[in-house]
């Protein structure tokens, strides 16, 4: 006898049929569905009349190469027209470990806008404003280790119930004679509304500072295009080490930040507001396996890394600039020496 | 640890760099010393012949650079009250040497009054030397002297005016002013500390993106928006009243201070 295995439709992982709640549950994601549900979205993707185009899976495939960096451990995707010779992270050279399958071929791309040189003023204009970062910092050397490159991305369209409940107060205050008088109001707020997230992305790659990829958002996803092995030449590409299941947590959180922006909007014209009852509920997600271009460059200093990277497509850059202790130490002396011989003088003559 | 040792560093160099900034220099009166007018005025002749102790008061007074008198109150004095004290030591003192000038007139009150009321009164640069130790010398001075209900014997006269001179050469040997180096001191490690601090969190990652960009708003629907007005109650509270009083006063080219006995 066929069986089948439901999979959740969050973040991918086995689903499991939970007989106190008669639901199926997802022990990974924490989610809950009707069977009914699930058992609509299996009938509608076997009733699916998509295809996968293996044309180009077997194109991905024969011209992908994949490098590994035995230093840092970071795969990196190249056509078969260039060859990578050094690691975008940790700057070591790499080798060519082989091919790839098809499961690692995006969906989609957005291809970078922001040229090379583009890229450089940016970082230049960022830097000058920074005194204290070490001086190689600022060198051209550190400039040539800005490599372009697409980072794979998981979106996310999440189909989200919101169920909060509220007290809200009014206060009012007024002053007679010797008395402070306070009037409080207070309403029962009741929201519940459908909410859809679009296009939530989380990286797949593990190295690269999470925080770092959403400090570029957004990207504007009208570039989007299929696919297409054209788009590397003359970038290089991260193969994703994280799946859907990985990064699900990540998006769980934004989409629920995303829906208490939508739901808090709508409560207004209170003085204070305490929530008594807050529900987010992931309904469904869709996903996307997407190549969006960045900027990359790393820096190490004093034994840690320090990360840097520019949007390839809307130029925003986010990145944490090395400090130099010794030199600020340095400059924070002067301006305390001064402050305190101008302290004395004054005292001198004041006190 | 690195960054602890070189903050302890600079906190060294700047307490250092403090203290000699604080050891002030002398600075030279615009007016000379009037050795001669430095002297001991004794009013009841309880102390004899004041030759001896005028020589002192002369040495003392051109050791550092400014003038001295020494005003020893007599029974006519009895009936001053401390106010009056204050502006008569300043009035002789400006009689003496002149408005204006640097120098000290200390007032030991043996006329007889209870409490007694001895009175040390600066002027000119002596006053950057003695600030805040008016009573801490009058203190000390006094200590040679009988409480005011005993009599009053040459040798306790003579004995509080050596420990006067002694006390105020050796404040004058050691003018670094500890509070003002405390609190300049205090400013420059609280600039350091401040200024490291606050460029230190700008060198931080900024996360800077809005997860609300994301929602489809056309999709996006209330399927339940109700706010019920469930109950409205009034407090009242009394108002605390509170009363402030106070008030400056200030002198003009004298600063000083004393003790009873």
């Amino acid at each position: 006898m066929e069986s089948t295995e439901y999979k959740c439709p969050n973040c991918s992982a086995g689903l499991t049929f939970m007989p106190e709640t008669q639901k199926f549950g997802c022990e990974y994601c924490s989610s809950e569905f009707e069977v009914a549900y699930i058992q609509q979205l299996y009938a509608d993707e076997e009733n699916a009349t998509g295809t996968v185009d293996t044309a180009e899976i077997q194109d991905f495939e024969e011209h992908t190469n994949l490098y590994h960096c035995a230093s840092c451990g970071a795969d990196i995707m190249a056509d078969d027209e260039q060859t990578a010779l050094f690691c975008y992270y940790c700057h070591n050279p790499v080798i060519l470990s082989g091919k790839l399958t098809g499961e690692y071929k995006p969906d989609k791309i957005i291809g970078f806008k922001l040229t090379r040189e583009q890229a450089e003023n940016r970082f230049k204009e960022w830097v000058k404003k920074r005194w204290f970062v070490p001086k190689d910092f600022k060198t051209d050397e550190q400039l040539e280790k800005m490599t372009g490159l697409y980072v794979p991305f998981w979106t996310a369209d999440c189909d989200m119930k919101a169920d909060v409940e509220a007290i809200g107060k009014k206060i009012r205050t007024w002053t007679s004679g010797d008395y402070k008088y306070t009037n409080t109001k207070e309403y029962a707020i009741a929201r519940k509304a459908d909410i859809i997230t679009e296009g939530i992305p989380a990286d797949g790659e593990s190295k690269i500072e999470d925080l770092l990829m959403e400090s570029i958002e957004p990207f504007d996803y009208d570039d989007l295009k299929d696919f297409s092995m054209s788009y590397f030449s003359g970038f290089f590409a991260d193969k994703f080490d994280m799946g859907k299941a990985d990064v699900f947590p990540r998006i769980k959180q934004r989409a629920t930040q995303a829906g208490k922006k939508v739901i808090d909007s709508s409560i207004f014209g209170y003085d204070s507001v305490i929530y008594s009852h807050e529900n987010y509920r992931i309904l469904g997600t869709k996903w996307q396996h997407i190549m969006l271009p960045v900027w990359f460059m790393t820096y190490r200093y004093k034994d840690k890394v320090y990360e840097f990277a520019v949007n390839g497509q809307t130029g925003k850059l986010a990145g944490t600039p090395p400090l130099d202790s010794a030199k600020l130490a340095l400059f924070s002396s002067a301006i305390g020496l001064a402050v305190t011989a101008v302290s004395f003088l004054i005292g001198g003559f004041l006190i | 640890m690195k960054k602890i040792i070189l903050i302890i560093v600079n906190i060294i160099i700047i307490a250092f760099i403090g203290v000699m900034i604080s050891i002030k220099a002398f600075p030279k009166s615009e007016y000379p010393v009037d050795i001669e007018k430095c002297v001991c005025v004794d009013v009841n002749g309880i102390l004899g012949d004041t030759g001896s102790i005028n020589d002192s008061i002369r040495k003392t007074a051109e050791k550092l650079g400014f003038n001295i008198m020494i005003y020893v109150a007599g029974s006519a004095d009895a009936d001053k009250t401390d106010y009056e004290i204050e502006r008569y030591s300043e009035n002789i003192y400006d009689d003496n040497f002149g408005a204006g000038t640097s120098g000290l007139i200390y007032y030991i009150d043996v006329s007889g009054r209870s409490p007694a009321y001895d009175y040390l009164s600066a002027s000119g640069f002596a006053r950057d030397i003695y600030r805040n130790k008016y009573s801490d010398i009058t203190e000390y001075a006094g200590k040679s002297l009988p409480p005011s209900t005993e009599p009053v014997k040459k040798e306790h006269v003579s004995n509080a005016i050596n420990a006067f001179l002694r006390d105020i050469e050796s404040y004058a040997k050691s003018p670094v002013d500890y509070t003002l180096i405390l609190l300049c001191f205090g400013i420059g490690v609280a600039t350091f500390i401040i200024l490291f601090f606050a460029i230190k969190y700008r060198y931080r990652f900024k996360h800077g993106q809005d997860s609300a960009v994301y929602v489809a708003g056309d999709k996006t629907h209330f399927t339940n928006e109700q706010d019920i007005f469930i109950r409205e109650y009034t407090t009242k509270t009394k108002i605390q009243t509170s009363s402030h009083s106070g008030g400056s006063h200030g002198g003009g080219g004298h600063s000083g201070g004393g003790s009873h006995r």
